[in-house]
């Protein structure tokens, strides 16, 4: 098996009036685990059933290794999609399901057992072979739909929130067991989630999604530290915002005029003096002493403090505007509610765009 | 039982118990023993009487062909007075009958299901005696003039005053001999071996028929189900289910009756002939599609195909649609994905579609009361209705109800043994 | 990367989606399949419309209204309406409380038995109408004396109509929540009481629905009825008399007046449906 890259050129769908997919151009390389990041109904799925080809785009085209995939039925596709609900064929034996491919291509019943068998041994399901679906649990049937859609091999492997009926515990192992059988088996995987857990942990590349717009394509790092729109920022993680003016500009940084007084941060995209601007900065790069360099700061009120274990979230107000600051057990303050306390952050940790949206709680 | 003086307390357990046993008792298990017993139960009526009884039937049965050879004979006397036309008429145009009317050879064997190469027209009247009584006008000639048929309806109305008056006097010696004698009456399976062979024939046509209609049904149906089960848009969805609804609820017999405008001699299918200029009806041509097994089938399939629309349209509509694009992704053709995957679905809705549709036909008495109109051999059901209230020969109506009745038990058992369903599963 | 590829498919703004052959011939199909289910039909409500005598489309002898004012004074088929509605309204005080009593024996009942049970109380269905018929007629005039006629044909139609509620009723039981019962027993209420206030309102809806579609069948109901009725007759059984000797345009003027009920009928349902699935 071996994987290939996936074109997307121009690749728009219309339902009716309603723009699902705005015209996107992406290119998806070979043998990476890609992930499409999204909130509920900004147009992943489509963009997949486009690939898949179970969806004819209203325009553009995709282009799988090199070949235009325009008028290329699903099931000539070098594809295969895993369903969100997995949809395994209940009636037939777990070893059936996967031979079903197989036997669709009219591949001898001895040769698509054996293959069966071996993709058994794959996914971890030697005696399993003989079940039916439902006699298997969640996480053995996810492993069933990943091995029936292996079996064809395919050189893309599609994948549309297959953990989300999964629990918390058996979602987060077979994070790890998925990427490890993209690595084993080299195929491309683009993989679809709203979950941005998932896809920062797999994913060798992101797309964040929204409103059918990609909005940024990068790693996970790159993503996480170096956002390129407020909704990115916002969407990806947790940020606590500052809105306000530019008023001056300082190298690479601005300085902002907000209700929490002046502000710096990285002008990455280049404002000007008198533009409206808005400030993120990460939970976790605000600290409760002043370290070298920092040079914001302010001073709020703590109203709520979760303890979560390794860390421990502080909730804080200052004036109007809700702060929170996360900080490791190590570190960790016993200050009593109620209590002022002065926050601090770095210029080169926090971020200065313009306004834009935002991604909903 | 406990479990229900728990919910529902002494007096209302008893109560309900009390009424499901009126229910199994009377409605359901007295009249079944009532009908086997009859079934098994031989009336000897003595060597005078049996001959007598056998006679009274014959006359009756003569009665009746003549009677349907009358009828015949009327329709072409109308046609004659309404086109004069004596032009060479059917056998050209016979040879392109799609509907193959029935031959001879399908009257006495009745186990041809799929219409006999077709014959000419006229001719038919010679094999359209189910009882081998002589056959009342067998003329090969294909036009007559009035004088020739009036010639032929006055012997046969004659005929048919003598049989009826022989009728009333056969029947009051009859009453007089069994009322002085009394039955002999014997537990005995006389009245299953003592069936005919014409009977019996017409048994195993029905049940071959019924399971042709069956078969047809559900090829026809299918797409149908699928595809309306597959509409995901709303408002074709609401016009598919009315377009099921509409026919499904009207009453069988007006949706039979419908039929004959279109299959009639003057009815739209040969005005539709007309048109195409395949025959002529001004020069009083056309085929009767009544009686024909074509017409029989067609109607009957038309009358029982949405009862098995409906149970397999609600299966497969429970399918996952996932799982046909699950199966389209991984390369399977169309036929395979029906296959392996709708069809496998849909066995609970199919084995109750058969057993509805098969029931249906195999009891229909409509239909070929309506369509076949004595020219049809004859439907199980219809033989059974000559027992009793024609030949008033109740034990053996009995017995061919029990026939019957097994046949369906049989089809039904056969059905949950392909489909692997149980009881409960086909009636929901 | 091919770009040469690439750059004769960018100047390709629109894609021609493939002809889906499948479902054109599915659709193309599904014409001929309603025509076959609907022309009939159509051709029975014009020839009610047609002045000539026997029932016919193409031999047309003018537009009259003679066959409508000829059926109400047909007394025979005002007769048949009546046996009908007299027979349904029977056999809907006999299925109800019957199919009720089935219904509620079977959801409770937890025992081996029930599958043989519920195999008897369905039995009926699966029994074709001519031997339903026929056993009714024979049983009553062998044990009772009874001649066939409107009691017998109430009683032949009950037996297989009490099936049809029975599984209504069993439908809408699974659903209850027994839990709100035992709370109620809990209470102190009488067994009774808790049947009277909480099971039978529960029921309600399904009881007069059961009715509708008991009245409908008994109506509608041919081959069971022509065996037991006798030498009496219901509107329906009229109507298959007829066929068989001398067809009249009266036939299809009833013909039109029932795809018109039905049709109204059939559209309010559907329209109430999709109102309610919407809501
Ligand atoms: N066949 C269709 N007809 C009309 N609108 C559609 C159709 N399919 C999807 N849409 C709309 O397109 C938008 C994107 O749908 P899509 O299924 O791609 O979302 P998604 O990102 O996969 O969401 P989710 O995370 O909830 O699965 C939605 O607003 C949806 O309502
Ligand atoms: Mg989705």
């Amino acid at each position: 098996m071996h994987g290939n890259d996936v074109i997307l050129e121009n690749l728009s769908m219309k339902f009716g009036d309603f723009v699902a997919v705005q015209p996107t151009d992406l290119k998806i390389n070979a043998g990476e685990f890609f992930s499409i990041l999204g909130p509920s109904g900004c147009g992943k799925t489509t963009i997949l059933r486009m690939i898949s080809g179970f969806l004819t785009p209203s325009q553009g085209r995709v282009v799988i290794g090199e070949k235009d995939m325009s008028g290329i039925r699903a099931n000539a596709r070098p594809t295969a999609l895993i369903f969100q609900n997995l949809a395994l064929f209940p009636l037939m034996s777990v070893r059936d399901n996967i031979a079903f491919g197989l036997e669709a291509r009219g591949i001898a019943k001895k040769t698509r057992l054996e293959k069966a068998q071996e993709l058994l041994s794959l996914v971890a399901l030697d005696g399993q072979g003989d079940k039916l679906p439902t006699a298997l649990s969640g996480g053995q049937r996810q492993r069933v739909a990943i091995a029936r859609a292996l079996a064809v091999e395919p050189s893309v492997l599609l994948l549309d929130e297959p953990l989300s009926a999964l629990d918390l515990k058996l979602r987060q192992h077979m994070r790890a067991e998925l990427k490890d059988l993209q690595r084993k088996t080299g195929v491309t995987f683009i993989y679809i989630t709203h979950d941005q857990g998932e896809a920062l942990t797999m994913s060798d590349r992101v797309a964040v999604m929204n409103k059918g717009v990609v909005e940024q394509v990068a790693t996970s790092d790159e993503i996480y530290a170096h956002p390129k729109t407020p909704f990115v920022a916002s969407f990806v993680g947790e940020q606590n915002i500052f809105k306000g003016k530019v008023i001056g500009k300082e190298g690479d940084f601005a300085i902002l005029e907000t209700s929490q007084g002046k502000l710096f941060g990285q002008n990455a995209h280049g404002l000007n003096e008198g533009e409206e601007a808005i400030l993120f900065v990460r939970p976790e790069r605000m600290t409760l002493e002043e370290k070298q360099g920092q040079q914001n700061g302010l001073s709020a009120i703590l109203e709520r403090r979760d303890m979560e274990g390794p860390f421990v979230n502080l909730h804080m107000r200052a004036g109007d505007q809700p702060v929170a600051i996360h900080v490791t057990n190590v570190e960790q303050t016993h200050q009593p509610l109620g209590a002022d306390q002065k926050l601090w952050f770095a210029a080169q940790d926090a971020v200065v765009m313009r306004p834009g949206e935002l991604a909903s709680e | 039982m406990n479990s229900l003086i728990k919910s529902y307390g002494k007096g209302l357990t008893s109560l309900f118990i009390g009424l499901a046993a009126i229910w199994i008792v009377v409605l359901i298990v007295l009249p079944q023993i009532s009908m086997i017993d009859r079934a098994f139960t031989y009336e000897d009526r003595g060597g005078a009487a049996a001959t007598l009884a056998l006679e009274i039937d014959r006359a009756y049965e003569d009665v009746f062909q003549i009677n349907t050879r009358l009828v015949e004979l009327q329709a072409e006397k109308e046609d004659l007075i309404a086109g004069t036309s004596t032009a060479p008429q059917q056998d050209s145009a016979s040879a392109l009958n799609p509907f193959g009317t029935p031959s001879p050879s399908d009257d006495t064997t009745g186990l041809n299901p799929f219409g006999t190469p077709s014959v000419p027209e006229a001719n038919d009247t010679s094999g359209l005696n189910p009882f081998g009584a002589p056959s009342a006008g067998n003329t090969s000639a294909v036009n007559r003039s009035l004088a020739e048929i009036e010639a032929e309806e006055a012997p046969l109305l004659a005929q048919k005053g003598e049989l009826e008056t022989q009728i009333a006097a056969l029947e009051i010696t009859e009453k007089s001999t069994t009322d002085a004698v009394g039955l002999d009456t014997s537990y005995s399976l006389k009245n299953f071996t003592m069936m005919s062979s014409v009977h019996f024939q017409i048994f195993l046509a029905t049940i071959i028929y019924a399971l042709c209609v069956t078969i047809l049904a559900f090829a026809l149906c299918y797409p149908v189900a699928y595809a309306v089960a597959m509409t995901t848009n709303r408002n074709k969805l609401a016009i598919l289910m009315l377009g099921l609804l509409i026919p499904y609820a009207i009453n069988e017999l007006l949706r039979i009756f419908s039929w004959i405008m279109i299959l009639e001699k003057q009815g739209v299918l040969n005005g539709l002939l007309d048109l195409l200029g395949i025959i002529n009806m001004e020069a009083g041509e056309g085929f009767r599609f009544v009686a024909s097994n074509g017409a029989v089938f067609t109607v009957m399939v038309y009358a029982y195909v949405l009862f098995m629309v409906f149970p397999i349209y609600n299966t497969v509509d429970t399918l996952d649609k996932n799982q046909i694009e699950a199966a389209k992704d991984l390369g399977a053709s169309t036929w395979r994905i029906h296959w392996r995957v709708v069809l496998p679905h849909a066995k609970p809705g199919i084995a109750v579609g058969a057993i509805m549709t098969f029931m249906l036909s195999a009891g229909s008495i409509a239909v070929p009361s309506a369509v076949g109109r004595g020219l049809h051999p004859d439907w199980f059901s219809q033989v059974i209705y000559r027992r009793f209230f024609e030949a008033d020969s109740w034990n053996q109506g009995a017995a061919y109800s029990l026939a019957l009745l097994v046949a369906c038990i049989v089809f039904i058992l056969f059905n949950m043994w392909v489909f692997r369903v149980g009881i409960r599963d086909i009636a929901k | 990367m091919t770009t040469t590829t690439l750059e004769s498919g960018a100047m390709k703004e629109q894609v021609k989606s493939p002809i889906d052959w499948a479902a054109a011939i599915l659709n193309g199909y599904l014409v001929i399949f309603f025509a076959y289910m609907f022309l009939p039909m159509i051709f029975m409500v014009i020839a009610a419309f047609n002045a000539s005598p026997t029932p016919s489309v193409i031999d047309w002898q003018g537009f009259t209204l003679d066959w409508f004012r000829a059926l109400p004074e047909d007394q025979r088929f005002i007769d048949g309406l009546w046996h009908s509605l007299i027979i349904a309204l029977g056999v809907i005080v006999i299925s109800i409380p019957l199919g009720l009593a089935g219904a509620l024996l079977l959801t409770r009942l937890q025992s081996q038995a029930t599958t043989f049970l519920y195999t008897v109380l369905v039995s009926p269905m699966l029994t074709p109408g001519i031997v339903l018929g026929a056993t009714t007629l024979i049983f009553w005039r062998d044990a009772f004396g009874v001649e066939g006629g409107l009691l017998t044909a109430t009683i032949a139609q009950s037996s297989f109509i009490a099936s049809y509620c029975m599984l209504m009723f069993m439908a809408r039981l699974q659903r209850q929540d027994i839990v709100q019962e035992e709370a109620a027993l809990d209470l102190g209420a009488s067994s009774f009481f808790v049947f009277r206030k909480i099971t039978l309102p529960f029921l309600m809806p399904t009881i007069l629905t059961a009715a509708a579609i008991s009245f409908l069948q008994s109506i509608e109901n041919y081959n069971t009825t022509f065996f037991a009725i006798g030498p009496s007759w219901t509107l329906v059984t009229e109507i298959g008399a007829r066929m068989r000797f001398g067809i009249s345009p009266v036939i299809n003027v009833i013909g039109v007046l029932f795809v018109a009920i039905t049709i109204i009928a059939a559209t309010v349902y559907v329209m109430a449906r999709r109102r309610k699935g919407r809501g």
